[in-house]
């Protein structure tokens, strides 16, 4: 059986072996990015000072040192842990084998179920990768590890992802087949806005299914 | 009201705006005299006036303000906004001083200072001219319309998107105490476009005040984005009134933000002639010391379907004084009218005061508005939060400041103004 780590994995290998299709957009993207969330007083502070950091920093953070004071923080802000049913998880090996390709590797952020270990469903991957010469292809790596967090799950539901390089954040949606990515949003400008919404968009719809589905 | 207690501050205010010498303009006689006649009848507001009963006119009536007459100062780079391209125009203690003003850009545009009309535009002029403020109603809008030599007119004509924005600069600086006027003639053409940005700086160790009035006329389809920045010395007072008159189908977003100044009154009047009208009022003032803000907002919604959203928020300090009096009126015919309004208030210390009223007077039955006010303290539960994660007090004390701020600031569309006045904000305390 083949291994394939995520980290060596491209996008047009994915998608010729998975029988992938990327879409400009879907469903569950668009309306992850639509997500509204009225920023209080509080969150606009922290959000300001820590892209005061990442401003001054980015150009000469590496990765650990990017996760550790700028990605960190900010989903610390947006409250991942608060609730009993799912939490975020950072450096956790993941592997699944899918038709007679294993793929495996550690990721850099999951937001899953499970307390002590991330465990299925699985909702969320993120990648992060320095500002300037990074190595490997985030998408690809993000997308490998969506692909497992698919098959891991259960139920048919959309997978979401992250990946982010020093200022720049993209987000992401599996669902079945099709993925799609979205635009860069800037963490040093005002769209560090639109990212705190989007993932708070994701908490909310995290929050409202496991309050309706009782899990 | 008394004669005796009103009467006094009356010769004093007139002292510091009427001139020994008056230069007649003979094309606008017919406003100015109607002006002049106005103010025989008119006194001068006192605090038993509901509209000024937190504004006292008394300390600067008692000082000793005589006209500017010198437009000199070594201190003009002050009044530059960082990375801003605009056609500009410098007024020194209300006397025109320079422009540059960039023909190549928007040959179309005509922005003067109004003492160097030509006589096609004296026309115009005189077509708008005192046709909006009611100088028949206050002593400071009949003194301006009356004796004020200095502002800007603006005509924008129809069909014309002004390509640079409009920076129109004034700078106080005296040793002096000392007294002036402007006064702004602002007319915006049929679906015309143009963005005003107007601040107020200051510096020297004389006492000033500044009367000022400002007209702008949003013709049918019509686009301005007026953006006021005061932040002017510790020492400088500024009586102002801004009327605008908005025609159908046209828009505006008014901002006044407030930073510094020792007595300012901003009056705003905003009518809204037609229909499909849309009006953003925002206001920010952040005062500190012995300062006092006051602003006095009126949006008139006259005819059907037009939305007005106003938002102000005060952080005050020290035993600084803020007051809001925002009033929206929704005639009998303005049905399907949307008017919102809303102000908010920090107060950092227990002996800052702010004195709140929003208004609603509705006389048409199926429309949708709102007000509200509220005043508090510092969210000593958020500084905690950011203290706890390593932010010291005072910075979190700034960060919060500016995050509760600057959500009036946020859609101004001038990426430097904006910066200018966020930057403002965030070290004001």
């Amino acid at each position: 059986m083949e291994k394939w780590n995520f980290r060596d994995c491209t996008i047009v290998q994915l998608r010729k072996t998975f029988n992938l299709k990327r879409l400009n957009s879907n469903n569950s993207l668009q309306k992850w990015l639509e997500s509204e969330y009225v920023l209080s007083d509080l969150n606009k502070a922290m959000l300001e000072f820590y892209q005061s950091i990442l401003l001054d920093n980015v150009d000469s953070w590496n990765e650990q040192e990017l996760a550790l004071n700028f990605i960190g923080p900010v989903i610390s802000i947006v409250g991942f842990g608060k609730e009993e049913y799912f939490n975020s998880f950072a450096e956790r090996s993941f592997s699944a084998v899918i038709g007679d390709i294993e793929l495996l590797g550690k990721v850099d952020g999951i937001i899953a179920s499970g307390k002590e270990e991330p465990e299925a469903p699985y909702f969320c991957l993120q990648e992060y990768k320095k500002e300037t010469d990074p190595n490997g292809d985030p998408k690809a790596q993000v997308l490998a590890a969506m692909l497992v967090a698919q098959h891991k799950n259960a139920d048919q539901e959309p997978i979401y992802g992250a990946y982010i390089n020093g200022r720049s954040w993209y987000f992401m949606t599996l669902e079945g087949n099709n993925f799609s990515i979205s635009q860069q949003y800037d963490a040093c400008k005002n769209e560090i806005f639109d990212i705190f919404r989007i993932l708070n968009g994701l908490r909310i719809m995290l929050e409202k299914k496991f309050n309706t589905q009782n899990i | 009201m008394t004669t005796t207690t009103s009467n006094a501050p009356k010769e004093s205010i007139l002292s510091f705006f009427v001139p020994t010498q008056i230069t007649e303009n003979e094309s606008v006689t017919e406003s100015k005299a109607q002006a002049l006649n106005a103010l025989n009848n008119l006194d001068v507001p006192n605090t038993k006036w509901e509209e000024w009963k937190y504004t006292s006119l008394r300390e600067i009536s008692k000082r000793e303000y005589s006209i500017s007459e010198n437009n000199k100062s070594k201190h003009l780079g002050m009044c530059n906004i960082p990375n801003f391209d605009a056609h500009a125009f410098v007024f020194v203690n209300g006397i025109f001083h320079s422009d540059c003003l960039n023909k190549e850009k928007d040959a179309n545009l005509i922005c003067k200072n109004i003492q160097n009309l030509d006589a096609k535009e004296q026309i115009i002029f005189e077509e708008y001219f005192a046709k909006y403020v009611k100088p028949e109603k206050d002593i400071f809008s009949a003194l301006n319309t009356a004796y004020c030599q200095n502002g800007i007119f603006l005509y924008v004509p129809d069909n014309v998107n002004i390509e640079l924005p409009i920076h129109i600069q004034h700078l106080t600086d005296s040793e002096m105490d000392i007294s002036f006027q402007h006064r702004n003639l602002f007319i915006v053409g049929k679906n015309s476009h143009v963005k005003i940005v107007e601040t107020y700086h200051g510096t020297g160790n004389g006492y000033s005040l500044r009367n000022a009035v400002t007209e702008l006329v949003i013709l049918e389809n019509g686009n301005a984005e007026y953006v006021k920045v005061q932040t002017e010395g510790d020492k400088s007072s500024h009586i102002e009134s801004t009327v605008i008159s908005q025609e159908k189908n046209s828009r505006s977003r008014i901002y006044t933000i407030s930073v510094k100044g020792e007595i300012l009154r901003n009056n705003l009047t905003i009518n809204l002639e037609g229909s499909n009208i849309e009006s953003y009022l925002s206001g920010a003032y952040l005062l500190s010391g012995n300062q006092h803000v006051d602003n006095h907002t009126e949006v008139h919604h006259k005819m059907p379907h037009c939305y007005s959203n106003e938002l102000y928020k005060g952080i005050l300090a020290d035993t600084s004084t803020g007051v809001f009096n925002g009033k929206i009126h929704v005639y009998r015919d303005a049905q399907k009218t949307n008017a919102y309004q809303s102000n908010k208030n920090i107060l950092l210390s227990d002996e800052a005061n702010v004195y709140t009223k929003p208004q609603l007077e509705i006389y048409a039955d199926d429309v949708k508005c709102s007000h509200g006010a509220t005043t508090g303290q510092m969210n000593e539960e958020a500084l905690f939060y950011m203290q706890a994660r390593g932010i010291k007090k005072h910075d979190a004390q700034k960060l919060l400041v500016n995050a509760f701020a600057t959500e009036v600031t946020e859609n101004i569309s001038m990426e430097a103004v904006k910066e200018y006045v966020n930057d403002l904000i965030l070290n004001r305390f």
